[in-house]
Parts: structure tokens; sequence; C-alpha cells
């Protein structure tokens, strides 16, 4: 019995009813990575002893007919960029090689207070820095779907931890599409939520403004589960807000009661594979049959990405900072010959631990902040940011949703984009805008073009995910 | 476009110490992103402005199990001595310098 194919609803209902037990699910999984894992390279590392121990007590709590939390006995896949105490947490980089983790994220205290089994970490892009996973300090993530071509990123390892069925779903987190993207690459659903709904305590932080911690899983239904835990303020988060609606499980929607926008700057990018175009426009057909699709236009998108690449890296080299070889972390001064300063301490700590993508978008940072640049570079990015989420805004004063697709083209070769940035970073267009506007997005399967998925992105307004899950579920009944 | 010697002024800034295979690199990669970017000079915005900061702070109260885990945290240094986490000394000079400084001398 193949049980990794289940979803995790699925899965909560065959436990309960004794069809298997967690320790066998749990098994299964973890043969499962120790089959694929050299091959796809999924995991930083897997947490066998802990997942099996976990496994045994839900075992125990279902046979005394215990009360359950709302994910009891679910296995899932965690970003290595998501704190788990005592576990070691790499970021994908070398800086962090054999960081050990002394806090917990909160959204882990909350997954394990419902009872989910974490499996392990999974990959990423060095500090969530790229759209591939090419750009971790251990290799690689392959795309299952054809081993020559990226998963993704850089939530590559979360999208191929449950695409590749070693686990029933995984956390991953989203800064300028680092959710969405894989999960389009890799067939799956993929959320980032409304800025501040989900804490990002415990989330190694890459840009504030923008980062997101959310979830990927097989269908609509089960991303909503894992939202459904994940989500609330946090004392331990400034910047996360109390939800005006708590999230739900969501209900089949009168879709003929919806307004969906079309968003013309996007279909007519020149970027966008004519393939990709043509399956979202099928799609549109579709729908369009029982409700009002318009064409849309926000002219401030066509500066999304530039603002991005400016506000992102600035982020991200005031919080790369922390890295100096002192309080944990790689360091020179553990080497036997070395005699340097404090700045050779500095200096040559970062420059042999950091990948080159990092450090580039630490420079680039350091430019648009720096004197005679800022306000050219970085006060004009706030200042696009803040006409970009005021375009979105009165957008959803007419429609419900707004549509595209979620990424140009499907999932490219490795080594294709690699040797260019500026190539890689095109890549995110079409996601980035949700981060710089603070809104929900989610990004679903809605067919294969040469065997590889195709992901649809839809957007709603702030705080808006209830809305947004039912109609991603309708969305998924007319595609199945 | 970005020169060099701006690359070598970021790299300071920014503490990381690059070769000069480096440093020609970046420059290129640097020059073509910035060049992109730069579009938003000439980009037409109005009628918004710059927002004050949100952010909600928590109750003054001590965080008793960051407190408890003292030990991990000092475990985690490269280079300890006792309970202090140890380091460079902030105006000692590097073994180079000190030669130099001589030979001047």
């Amino acid at each position: 019995m193949n049980l990794n194919f289940l979803t995790i609803q699925e899965a909560l209902k065959a436990l309960k009813t004794g069809q298997f037990s967690c320790l066998e699910l749990v098994d299964l999984c973890l043969r499962k990575i120790k089959k694929k894992n050299k091959g796809l390279n999924v995991f930083l590392s897997i947490f066998e002893e802990e997942a099996r121990e976990g496994a045994k007590k839900i075992d125990k709590k279902i046979k005394s007919k215990a009360k359950l939390g709302r994910l009891a006995g679910i296995p899932l896949a965690i970003k290595d960029n998501i704190l788990v105490k005592d576990k070691t947490c790499t970021a994908g980089s070398k800086i962090l090689k054999d960081y050990q983790a002394t806090y917990e994220a909160t959204v882990i205290k909350k997954l394990k207070a419902e009872g989910a089994i974490i499996l392990g970490k999974t990959n990423l892009d060095e500090f969530g820095m790229g759209s591939s996973t090419e750009n971790s300090a251990f290799g690689p993530t392959k795309n299952p779907f054809d081993l020559t071509r990226v998963a993704g990123g850089s939530s590559g390892g979360s999208a191929v931890a449950v695409a590749a069925d070693m686990a029933l779903g995984a956390l991953g987190s989203d800064t300028g599409g680092s959710i969405r993207q894989p999960a389009a690459f890799c067939g799956l659903v993929g959320l980032k939520p409304t800025y501040g709904l989900v804490s990002r305590f415990g989330l190694i932080a890459m840009a504030s403004s923008l980062d997101q911690i959310g979830p990927l899983a097989k269908n609509v239904d089960d991303t909503a589960l894992l939202l459904s835990v994940m989500e609330g303020k946090d004392d331990l988060d400034s910047t996360s807000f109390e939800p005006q609606f708590k999230i739900l499980l969501p209900v089949m929607p009168k879709i003929q009661n919806f307004k969906i926008g079309v968003i013309k700057e996007f279909l007519e990018h020149r970027g966008l594979a004519k393939e990709v175009k043509n399956l979202v426009k099928k799609i549109m057909e579709k729908i369009s049959q029982k409700i009002v699709i318009k064409e849309v236009s926000l002219p401030s998108l066509n500066l999304a990405l530039a603002c991005y690449y400016i506000i992102m890296p600035a982020e991200v080299s005031a919080n790369l900072a922390r890295y100096d070889g002192i309080r944990y972390g790689a360091s020179k001064i553990k080497e036997k010959d070395f005699t340097g300063n404090l700045e050779e301490l500095y200096f040559k700590t970062r420059s042999e631990n950091f990948g080159p993508e990092v450090q580039r978008r630490i420079m680039l940072g350091t430019f648009v902040l720096s004197s005679g640049y800022r306000q050219a570079y970085y006060q004009q990015a706030q200042l696009a940011r803040r006409q970009i989420k005021k375009e979105f805004l009165e957008v959803f004063k007419k429609v419900d949703f707004l549509v595209c697709p979620t990424t140009p083209t499907p999932a490219f070769k490795l080594g294709e984009k690699i040797k260019d940035p500026l190539e890689m970073y095109l890549s995110d267009i079409f996601t980035v805008p949700a981060n710089l506007a603070d809104l929900p997005a989610i990004s679903l399967p809605i067919g294969k073009i040469n065997g590889l998925p195709v992901g649809l992105q839809i957007m709603a307004g702030p705080w808006q995910e209830n809305k947004l899950f039912s109609f991603a579920k309708a969305i998924e009944v007319i595609c199945s | 476009m970005v020169s060099t010697k701006e690359i070598k002024h970021l790299a300071k800034l920014a503490h990381l110490h690059l070769s000069e295979k480096a440093i020609k690199k970046y420059q290129k990669e640097l020059s073509k992103i910035l060049d992109y970017v730069s579009q938003l000079q000439k980009a037409k915005i109005k009628d918004v402005s710059l927002m004050e900061n949100f952010g909600f702070l928590r109750k003054d109260e001590t965080w008793l199990e960051l407190i408890a885990q003292g030990e991990k945290l000092l475990a985690q240094a490269p280079l300890k001595e006792k309970d202090f986490i140890k380091t460079k000394g902030i105006f000692a000079q590097s073994k180079k310098t000190i030669k130099r400084s001589r030979k001047i001398q």
C-alpha cells in the first residue's frame, strides 16, 4: 500500500479509524527519503529517531482514544531556515553549517502542539536567495518530474519533499515567490499569506518586510489546514497581526458571485512562454462560462521587479551583518593558524562562508543604502512600493481576485540561468508584487507542458485567505 | 555602471574580502543589475508618501525560556573563556601590520 500518496485529510481519517498506524506512515516516509534523497538532494537533516518516537506517542493516543491535535500523526518537511530547537539549522549556508538552534520557531511550536511529526529540514537557496535551489551550499535539489531541471527556489527542498511523496506537507518561506514558484514547478499548491498572518519568530531573516512562512501541500484543503494551525498574532513578532478572520477549511463557493481580474501587464509580458499563456487562457475560458472576468491594468507593476531588487537586498545587507564569526556559526578564529585582527576575522569569515549570490545581494543592498545613492534608489523604491500597493488596493475594490501565471515558464534546466543573475531575477516577475503589496497569493497546478507542471497564481486583497482558498478549490475542481 | 573602485568600497562597507578576480566579476554583475533597477529613477511616482512604521511592542517581561538557554547559547560561540565569548581585540593589530609599521620605523 502506498501510504504517501495520501493527502493530509485522508491520512488524518485513516489514522483515526485505524487503517494504518502512525508509525507505519512515518516509516514509509523515512524509507522513501532513504531511497530518493541522494538522487534528489531534498533533506539536509533527517530526524529519524524523533519522528518514530513521535509516531509511537500518537499511536498510543489513538489507541487510548485521547483527544488528538488537528495534525495528529502527519509527517511534515520543514525548510532549513526555520528553527527547530536543538537541531541543526543551516539556512543552506556554509556559515551556519554546524549551527544548533537554541530556540524554536513559533510555527514549529504550533505544529507540534497539534501533533504533527517533523521528518527533517529541507534544502534551500542560501538564506532564501534564489529561484532554483542552485544557490545552496549543499548542492541543488532536482525536479522529480525531470531530473535535469530545477525544483524551483528558494523552497525547492520542501516542494520536492511533498511532490516526491517523502512528506504529506511542508513549510517554506516566501520573500519574492519562494513558496509559489517551487510549488508551480513541482505541481503543488503553495501559499504566501498576507504579511503578518504568520509569525516570523524563528525564521532566519532575509528581508524582514517581505518574508512570510507558508504551507506547501498536494491540494487546497491540506494547504488551508496547515495555514489554520500556523496563523495568529505572536508577541515575539511585532510585525504579526491578529487576523480579521480565522482560517477555515474552504467550502465550495458559488463562483458566479466572484469578479476576476486578469492582469494586462503580465499577460502581455514578453518573457511569458506562449504555451503557459495558452494554458492559463484555456482555464480562464472554462471559468468565464460561469463568472465575470475583466482585464485590469496595474501600470506600476512594470516597476515591481526593480523595486523588489532594491528593497530586498537593502534589508538583506542589514540582516546578514550579524554573521560575523563571533557569537555563532563558522569562524576564522577557530583556525589554529589564523593570526588576523578583528577586521580580518569579520572579512574572511564572511567571504569564505557566504556564497556568491549572498555576497552579490549584500553588496547591492550596501550600494542602494549608501551615502549619495540612498535617496535615488532605496527611498525611490519605498515610494514605488507604496504606489504598487495603492494600485492593488484600488483594483481589489472592483474585483475579488487577480489571476496570472505563477511563472513565465515551467521549470528551467539546471545551470540554465545560474550564470546570469539578472536572468534568474527576471523569472520572479509575477510573484514579487504580492510580497511588495503584503497580499496573500496562492499557486495551484493547472496542467502540464511537455510533462512539466504549470501553476496558476491567484492573488486576493489583504486578509482574504478564506475567500482565496474557496475560489482556489473551485479552480482545482475545474482542472481535475 | 559601477566601477571596481566602488566595488572595493562596497566590499569594505559590507565586511567582505574579495580577490581581484571576484572584484572584476561582481563589477560586471552589479553594473548589469543596477542598470536594470535604475529604471525606477525615471518613474513618475505621485500621491504617495513614506508611511510611518507599524509594529507592536510586547509586554516588558523577561523571556524565561531564553534565559534558560544560556549555556546552549554560549556553546554556539566559536571561542570561549569560562562564561565569556572571546574575540580579537578591537584595537589589536595583525602581525602583518606590526611588521609593516616596524619597517617604516
